[in-house]
């Protein structure tokens, strides 16, 4: 029956309108009712199969599921003085024993060289109803070869009903402190983190639970981000023992530069406390800026300047204000190749010295696709501190291959395919 | 009438006299179809340019900033523009979510060819729900113009008499691009339409009028591509099946060895001899794909190379849906772009 009905109600549909002017000639008439006649009945066998088609169809499995994609990021490092690059760039969280510096840089860690599946990331993400999206990422992390951590890097709501434009994010999330912060390691278009990054935001970054809410000026494309954080976070604030909530503030300002040109400028400023009481505070102020050039899938280029500031208050002894800088450019002279170098500096300005580090790499990444990549690196560091003599210098080589499967969501706009 | 009852009467007409509907759209086809069916009643920004790849457009704030205040989004949709999504999102405009009234996939509802029955990666980055390239083929531009009509007469019901009228003379001024005025004239858009979408245009064609079959009488698009018929094609991604479905064209292989895999030495070498085998006269090309293949094969095999725009603005003669068409098929038959 119902069948039927739709072949008759398709068979209604084909039929010709009102009659055309055009059509008054009695041997047009005839021609075109004749091929019309022909047609209707090709028609309907088309339409039978078709719907025979439709109604044997089974519905779809997976329908109601998130959508699920899998990143594994393999690094391989040799570090020719037996002295791990990774783990030695980042600093010691909180403060010491005796209560001086804010930033701790460690010594470097001695390590061999070795392979390591560094990550791999569950990323699951689905509209929870009409007013919210969910997004979880589940992360496997490993800072030695063959011992694996566990956690949620990040788990959380996006609430996009809310009035005057507002998006707003509940949950546990990686901060819009700058630009690189918000990458994922595998997103990253350089086999490790930069170095400043690390010393003022810890090793992963800044991720903390919060509430956000972002906002776009109409007209302009300049965006306004206020996150309530719970101040978790161990390299700046006062870490897991916070008692005391945190506030992070970024601007950021962009705009197209030509007909394949993007610039973007912005600003972030996260405020806290450096201890569970709240009588020592801690503000990092950060700028970056994003220049790109792509006029092909082929052909490009992109820079990033990046900044940190911490103006940290003390109850007792000198006041530190550190500050690091990271640049990076990289250019894309072929379809597969990106290359690219970074510059990092960080100083340590603790109760005593002033302490610098500053790092130099050079990286070359090649695609088999957009899912495969395969990245050669090479990184030198040099510290003006250290165990031992002063002025230890680093090198790494770096050998990592990055893959992702599942369900290609959207990358983030500047990510560098 | 006294100055004040003036400036009240400009002001209950200005308050009487909606704002355009603002419309956004991720390429410039649906851009177009909607400035053609909305008229005055709309104003319609377009995201992507004509000349660079709708795959992978950089969902910038500044793109997110341009949808922030927009009452209608226009995607293409089957896995084309993923980046609208994050647009969509960063606009922080709900209006044009997915599912809301101000958003719509203009391609919902027409036929999709090359929907792929494997659907893994390693058959390159493919679309699980068919080929997108839908607008190459006007006979879907002008079903994708019935549902932009539906979409402004959704937000703008008392415009739309208007839209249906503009959406008609739309699809008269494609058909007539299509098959030429006098065969329109003759039968009707409509009926030729019909014919053409159902697969019955040939046979309609070779009845007689007057002495001679109605296919004498056929301009416009088709006839100029009657030219191209059984031309053996090679293109570097599969963007043309559509077209080469509607206009006849043979379409052997791609430079690509899968969609989004660039060819490799061996893929190379088979395109060289499949080129030889099949007589491939033209190897087409989008601009933001490396030319050196394409030129080095048509080196190679003593075919042509040609840049073929895949949307209005791919190349600055393409200034709209007609002169799209009419630059392709000038470009297919070896007429400059190379």
């Amino acid at each position: 029956m119902r069948r039927s009905s739709i072949v008759v109600a398709a068979c209604a549909l084909a039929l010709p309108g009102p009659a055309r002017a055009q059509a008054t000639d009695p041997e047009l008439d005839r021609v075109l009712a004749e091929q019309e006649a022909a047609d209707l009945a090709d028609e309907v066998r088309r339409l039978r199969a078709r719907v025979e088609a439709l109604e044997s169809r089974p519905a779809s499995p997976t329908a109601l599921n998130p959508r699920i994609t899998v990143f594994g990021d393999f690094l391989g490092t040799h570090t020719p003085s037996g002295r791990l690059g990774e783990s030695a760039r980042g600093s010691e969280p909180g403060r010491t024993a005796a209560g001086d510096p804010v930033l701790v840089p460690t010594t470097s860690t001695p390590n061999d060289s070795r392979f390591n599946l560094r990550e791999v990331e569950v990323d699951l993400r689905t509209a929870i109803d009409p007013y919210a999206d969910g997004v979880l990422i589940l992360t496997t992390e490993s800072e030695s070869p063959g011992e694996f951590e566990t956690s949620f890097e990040e788990g959380y709501a996006t609430l996009h009903r809310l009035p005057a434009g507002l998006v707003g994010k509940v949950g546990r999330f990686r901060t819009e402190f700058g630009t690189t912060n918000r990458l994922h390691t595998h997103d990253l278009p350089h086999p490790t983190r930069p170095s400043p990054l690390v010393d003022f935001l810890g090793a992963e970054g800044d991720i903390q639970h919060g509430v956000s809410a972002a906002w776009l000026a109409p007209g302009t494309p300049l965006e306004v981000v206020l996150q309530g954080l719970d101040g978790e976070n161990e390299a700046v604030l006062a870490g897991p023992a916070a008692r005391r909530l945190a506030g992070l503030g970024r601007v950021r300002w962009s705009t197209p530069v030509g007909l394949a040109g993007y610039a973007a400028l912005g600003a972030s400023t996260l405020a806290g406390s450096r201890d569970p009481r709240g009588d020592e505070t801690a503000t990092l102020t950060g700028t970056d800026l994003l220049l790109q050039w792509r006029p092909s899938t082929w052909r490009s280029a992109a820079a990033l300047v990046e900044t940190w500031y911490l103006d940290s208050e003390r109850a007792s002894g000198p006041d530190p204000h550190p500050f690091g800088w990271s640049a990076w450019l990289q250019v894309q002279p072929a379809l597969r190749w990106f290359a690219g170098v970074r510059y990092d500096e960080s100083e340590f300005t603790g109760g005593v010295d002033h302490d610098e580090r500053w790092t130099g790499g050079a990286y070359a990444s090649w695609y088999t696709t957009e899912f495969l990549r395969v990245r050669a690196g090479w990184e030198h560091t040099e510290t003006d501190f250290g165990s031992g003599a002063q002025g230890e210098d680093t090198d790494a080589l770096y050998g990592q291959l990055t893959f992702v499967f599942g369900s290609h969501p959207a990358e983030p706009f500047w990510v560098n395919r | 009438m006294s100055p004040c009852l003036d400036v009240l009467f400009l002001a209950v007409s200005l308050a009487g006299a909606a704002s355009p509907l603002r419309v956004v759209s991720t390429l410039p086809t649906p851009g177009e179809i909607a400035r053609e069916v909305g008229g005055d009643e709309v104003q319609v920004e377009v995201l992507a340019q004509g000349w660079s790849d709708p795959h992978s457009i950089s969902p910038t704030p500044a793109l997110m900033s341009r949808v922030r205040e927009a009452d209608l989004f226009l995607e293409i949709g089957l896995g084309l523009e993923l980046w609208a999504e994050r647009v969509i999102e960063g606009s922080g405009n709900p209006r044009i979510r997915p599912g809301q009234p101000g958003w719509c996939r203009v391609t919902d509802g027409l036929p999709r060819l090359e929907v792929p029955t494997r659907v893994d990666r390693s058959e390159g980055d493919l679309h699980p729900d068919g080929n997108p390239h839908m607008w190459l083929d006007p006979l879907y531009v002008r079903r994708m113009a019935e549902a932009v009509e539906a979409a402004l007469a959704r937000l703008r019901p008392e415009a739309a008499a208007g839209f249906a009228e503009r959406r008609a003379a739309f699809q008269r001024r494609l058909d007539a691009g299509l098959f030429g005025e006098e065969l329109v004239g003759l039968v009707g858009g409509d009926r030729l339409a019909r014919a053409a979408w159902n697969g019955g245009l040939e046979g309609l064609l070779a009845r007689p009028y007057k002495g001679a079959p109605l296919a004498d009488r056929l301009g416009g698009w088709l006839a100029r591509a009657r030219a191209l018929a059984g031309r053996t094609v090679i293109v570097y991604h599969k963007s043309w099946v559509y077209f080469a479905q509607r206009f006849g064209l043979e379409v052997v292989g791609t430079v690509e060895e899968k969609p989004g895999i660039p060819p490799s030495a061996a893929h190379r070498e088979r395109l060289w001899a499949l080129s030889r085998e099949r007589g491939v006269r033209t190897i087409a090309y989008e601009a933001w794909y490396d030319a050196r293949i394409p030129r080095l094969l048509a080196e190679e095999t003593g075919a042509l190379a040609v840049e073929v725009p895949l949307e209005i603005g791919g190349v600055p003669e393409a200034t709209d849906y007609s002169t799209l068409l009419d630059t392709i098929l000038a470009r297919l038959a070896g007429d400059g772009g190379g």
